[in-house]
């Protein structure tokens, strides 16, 4: 028999978990992800909808951080009047999410913690550098990880059984420094997974490049930072040699030919793209 | 003047469907009903050894399992479609066992549990290479791999002697993929055994009951008219609800007889797209010969078309294009030759247009490129070769007065003028010079359609017409409502013809059981044919209404007018009857028959099989589109800004109807030019459900304009001709067209998704 709970708190939810320890968990947050793949369905001892924990479902911006609950909606998101102004790159990925009956439902923690390559929210908080809050059963505590420590796979990540999200956290005052580009490539113009995005966060000072982080998605196994490529261009004057940049890229991402696109497209696209934020920031 | 009809009035079936009260087939349920689940072959092409059902037997709450071994009669069905795989699978969607059982997740378990031993073949996947062998066959009771009945061809004039008189000729092959009508309700099939008698009913999303009724019959060795089939509200078909529901409906049949109970089949998503028919995958061979001015003076051309294992009308979609393989141009010189090819992979099959979206690709690719050859206008070499006024089609048929009307041109000049075709050529010529990153690009294409089934068979139709004693006037047609509005059409037709109200009517759905089969719902014929015999059932009923209004008012029959429900004396309106009041009068004091049957039948079309001449189709209905498009030279991302669109569909009995059947083919075809398209490895399909098998989103619509052309043409019920595949076949060449116009590359295979205008090549090639 399969268990079905709606825990109201925090304390409650944990509570619960730490004494489950040994059956198998899944967390119901959004469900889009969820209630499509019935394999995880049928392998679950308890579905833990986490929908009624109003903690859970916050966002709030001081002391140069922003926090944003897990259970927090795409729409939510969208919707929230200081993230446009402070965090333009995340209202728009999740804008570019699905559709707007998906957007109502699917959880930015249920984005991240599916891990796909093609997250629409991933490269975003990558390159903001945010950093994950996670419940951790075997220490029966929270605790903060970094975005780039979290993803070990394709829809594989390090939380275990009875682990899960509470939120995130993103240290906001480099993204009022910074500006940004995105580019997401896909077939038709909704509801469209991507065939390959990529993501800049930068700052120019003086004509010359001061900070630059670059995220490119669906191009490997996890979403990938493009650090050689940043490591690069940091500092540089702007006057960068374009085959190198497309070197950099290439060589940093591993693209695979799937049903969406192939190995060719996506490789070349990315550099093409990444050329393309650069351009953005010379004009 | 009319009253009911050119009236965008709504649709009959419109409040049921918005309320949600409609039922369609996956919301019937039946008592002690059992849910069937297909067992489907492993392998492209195999030799199946044995198949054990012993484990799925022992399986609590599964019922009845059947095999081939359990088909009452015959285990072919049209097309060669066997019910279940015998000795051989011949694609991976072949059915080898079904099962039936207390609940679905039962079913499905069931199905799991059945193991057949199979021997692998190397199969057959290449169209052409399945073509030329004599010894690999698909069907080995056959000498080749060509589909039954599939070669159609066209001689006209002498291709040799024409092509010689041609100053530059033109050789091009043109790709069209598979690709799936992507309705958005999956097949439904439900099969009761007969409460009252022998025989069976079925229920689902059947696009033509009567040939579900005949193939079923002859699977259970039932007589015809034991099997009865009704079909549910359906969520789109396009074509395609027809030979895979007729395989679920034999299945369901043979086991609700053998369970005495009724069984319940849905499927999934990814069987749907595995076992229902796409339209055909092309390789069109074109030859054109031209002189200098662009003046065209003979085309040859070789098309051959994927049918799969089996034959899905690929002997009736050959013979459409075959006729309209030269496109809406005069060609002196004609050599045409389609060839149907059976292959080891999923079928092709009837899908909105029947031939055309892949043959006017090939023909508006081609002339496009001639006219670029030539340095001439897409619109001016369009305009030049045209058929008009005393022209002949390729089949020899004349153009003119008293002929087929031939507005193209006409139809070409609106359409260049109301989207400034022209200067927008000369606007994005100069934007593409100064921009590297968008490329912008406009590009024509026209098209000639054949109305109705012409030469396909004889497009036969009835409809029965009853009046109540409430005034209420009750439809039955034996064609299929599917969401084209076709039963709105039928009723304002009657309205029109009676003389009374379109609030009036009501509808069932076709039940072969109480209306004569008048042939299958398709070739854009429901209002064509249909239409003519409501006409004829309303006529008789006038003519009786009249009869006794004549007596009641005291007047002649000629006399009486019937209009705005009323009836009336055509020059004293003191003589007046109420609708209401004649049909009481007849029902109740007389005891006249209030119900009439109409039949419509053209006769057969006269054709000369050896050459193709003759009169194909009776009528024809044209269209012109100019769609404008912006390329991301560094994504390939191809991107459709506007489609002006102009046809010539005859009158149209309900405006908003048609501009609905319009638009939702022209986004069809949009899918079709940009990113519809079926990867497959090995037989397998790589592309099952709609998060890989992409179709257009709204958000991918473009600004259309559609303008038509209501063109006097007396052949159709009130100059009523085809609208429902028309919209879907120009986009692709134009779409290509464009392309080249603002890149100067020309794409011979859609679709145009981003690797293949990027890097010139698909996912899968």
């Amino acid at each position: 028999m399969k268990t079905f709970i709606s825990p109201k708190t925090i304390s409650e939810l944990n509570e619960f978990i730490s004494n489950n320890k040994n059956r198998n968990i899944i967390f119901l947050a959004g469900g889009t992800d969820l209630l499509v793949d019935q394999e995880k369905f049928n392998t679950a001892d308890i579905i833990i909808d986490l929908n009624k924990i109003s903690e859970l479902r916050n966002i709030s911006v001081y002391c140069e951080k922003i926090n944003i609950g897990s259970t927090c909606t795409m729409t939510d998101i969208a919707k929230y009047k200081q993230l446009q102004n402070i965090f333009p790159l995340l209202v728009n990925a999740a804008t570019n999410v699905g559709s707007p009956q998906i957007r109502n439902r699917a959880t930015i923690a249920g984005n991240i913690a599916n891990a796909s390559p093609a997250g629409d929210t991933i490269p975003v908080l990558s390159v903001a550098e945010a950093k994950i809050r996670i419940f951790n059963l075997e220490k029966n505590k929270e605790l903060l990880v970094p975005i780039n420590k979290f993803f070990l796979g394709p829809g594989q990540t390090i939380l275990k059984n009875g682990d899960y999200i509470v939120g995130f956290e993103v240290p906001s005052k480099i993204l009022q420094d910074c500006e940004y580009a995105f580019y997401k490539v896909g077939q038709r113009q909704a509801l469209s997974i991507s065939k390959l995005s990529v993501t800049c966060l930068y700052q120019l000072s003086h004509k010359k490049i001061h900070k630059i982080r670059m995220a490119a998605g669906s191009v490997a196994p996890t979403v990938k930072r493009l650090y050689k490529t940043e490591e690069y261009l940091q500092n540089s004057n702007l006057s960068y040699a374009e085959n190198e940049v497309m070197r950099f890229v290439k060589s940093e991402i591993e693209p695979i030919t799937d049903v969406r696109s192939t190995e060719e497209y996506r490789k070349e696209i990315t550099g093409r793209l990444v050329l393309k934020c650069l351009q953005e920031m010379k004009s | 003047m009319y009253n009911e009809i050119k009236k965008s009035q709504n649709r009959l079936d419109g409040y049921e469907k918005v309320t949600g009260q409609a039922k369609f087939g996956a919301d019937l349920n039946f008592g002690h009903q059992l849910y069937a689940k297909t067992v489907y072959s492993e392998y492209p092409r195999a030799e199946i050894v044995s198949i054990d059902i012993s484990e799925a037997e022992k399986l609590e709450g599964v019922v009845d399992i059947i095999t081939y071994e359990d088909i009452p009669g015959e285990n072919e069905m049209f097309g060669r479609f066997p019910v279940l795989a015998a000795k051989e699978v011949k694609y991976i969607g072949d059915g080898v066992a079904v099962v039936a059982a207390k609940s679905k997740e039962t079913a499905e378990k069931a199905v799991d549990l059945i193991n057949v031993e199979y021997k692998e073949k190397q199969p057959l996947f290449n169209m052409k290479k399945a073509y030329n062998s004599k010894d690999d066959l698909v069907h080995t009771d056959k000498e080749d791999n060509i589909i039954e009945h599939s070669h159609h061809l066209m001689r006209k004039g002498n291709i040799k002697e024409g092509l010689q008189k041609a100053d530059v000729i033109l050789e091009r092959t043109y790709y069209t993929p598979f690709v799936d009508q992507a309705y958005i309700e999956p097949e439904v099939i439900v099969t009761i055994p007969d409460p009252y008698r022998e025989g069976i009913e079925i229920h689902g999303s059947i696009q033509n009951p009567y040939s579900i009724r005949e193939n079923v019959a002859k699977i259970m060795d039932l007589k015809i008219s034991q099997v009865k089939v009704i079909h549910s509200t359906i969520g789109g078909s396009f074509g395609g609800k027809d030979e895979s529901v007729m395989l679920m409906a034999a299945r369901t049949a043979i086991l609700a007889k053998r369970t005495d109970r009724p069984i319940k089949m849905v499927l999934t998503r990814e069987e749907s797209m595995l076992e229902s028919c796409k339209r055909h995958a092309y390789e069109l061979n074109y030859k054109i010969g031209a002189k200098q001015d662009g003046t065209i003076v003979a085309i040859e051309d070789e098309v051959y078309t994927q049918g799969g294992p089996y034959n899905n009308k690929a002997m009736f979609a050959n013979w459409r294009g075959s006729v309209h393989a030269t496109g809406p141009y005069r060609v002196e010189n004609v050599k045409t030759d389609y060839y149907g090819v059976y292959t080891n992979t999923i079928y092709g099959g009837a899908y909105r247009g029947f031939s055309a979206p892949q043959t006017v690709f090939g023909s508006e690719s081609l002339i496009d490129e001639l006219a670029y050859e030539l340095d001439i206008s897409p619109k001016e070499i369009r305009l030049k070769n045209c058929l008009k006024e005393g022209d002949t089609f390729a089949t020899g048929q004349k153009f003119g007065p008293g002929e087929i009307p031939a507005p193209l041109a006409d139809i070409i000049e609106g359409v260049c003028e109301h989207s400034d075709y022209e200067e927008k050529r000369a606007e994005y010529k100069e934007f593409n010079n100064k921009h590297n990153e968008k490329k912008k690009g406009i590009g024509i294409s026209c098209t000639i359609r054949g109305a109705g089934l012409g030469g396909e068979g004889i497009d036969t139709a009835g409809a029965t017409l009853t009046i109540d004693q409430d005034g209420s006037i009750n439809l039955i047609s034996d064609l299929t409502e599917m969401g084209q509005g076709m039963r709105t059409a039928h009723s304002q037709i009657a309205a029109e013809t009676l003389g009374v109200s379109l609030e009036r009517f009501t509808f069932i759905n076709t039940d072969t059981s109480i209306i004569m089969d008048g042939g299958p719902t398709v070739a854009s014929r429901g209002t064509l044919a249909g239409g003519q015999a409501v006409i004829e059932a309303a006529r008789k009923l006038k003519e009786r209404l009249k009869k006794v209004a004549s007596k009641k008012l005291d007047c002649k029959k000629e006399d009486i007018v019937i209009g705005n429900d009323l009836i009336y004396h055509k020059q004293n309106k003191e003589k007046t009857i109420a609708f209401e009041d004649l049909i009481e009068v007849c029902l109740n004091d007389l005891g006249i028959s209030l119900s009439a049957q109409g039949w419509y039948n053209p006769g057969p079309e006269e054709l000369d099989e050896e050459t193709g001449q003759g009169k194909a189709y009776p009528t024809y209905v044209y269209g012109c589109a100019v769609t404008e498009i912006t390329v991301d030279i560094k994504t390939g991302k191809v991107n459709v800004d506007k489609i002006t669109a102009g046809y010539d569909i005859g009158t149209p009995i309900n405006p908003q109807q048609v501009k609905g059947q319009l638009y939702g083919g022209l986004l069809q075809g949009l899918g079709y030019s940009l990113m519809e398209e079926f990867e497959q490895k090995e037989g397998y399909l790589k592309t099952d459900n709609f998060d890989d098998y992409l179709i257009p989103s709204i958000k991918d619509m473009p600004d259309i304009d559609i303008k038509l052309f209501d063109i006097e043409d007396d052949f159709g019920p009130y100059g009523a001709k085809s609208v429902g595949e028309l919209g879907i076949e120009l986009v692709a060449p134009s779409v290509t067209n464009a392309f080249y116009d603002a890149t100067g590359r020309r794409i011979r295979e859609i679709p145009l998704n981003l690797e293949r205008t990027l890097l010139g090549k698909s996912l899968s090639k």
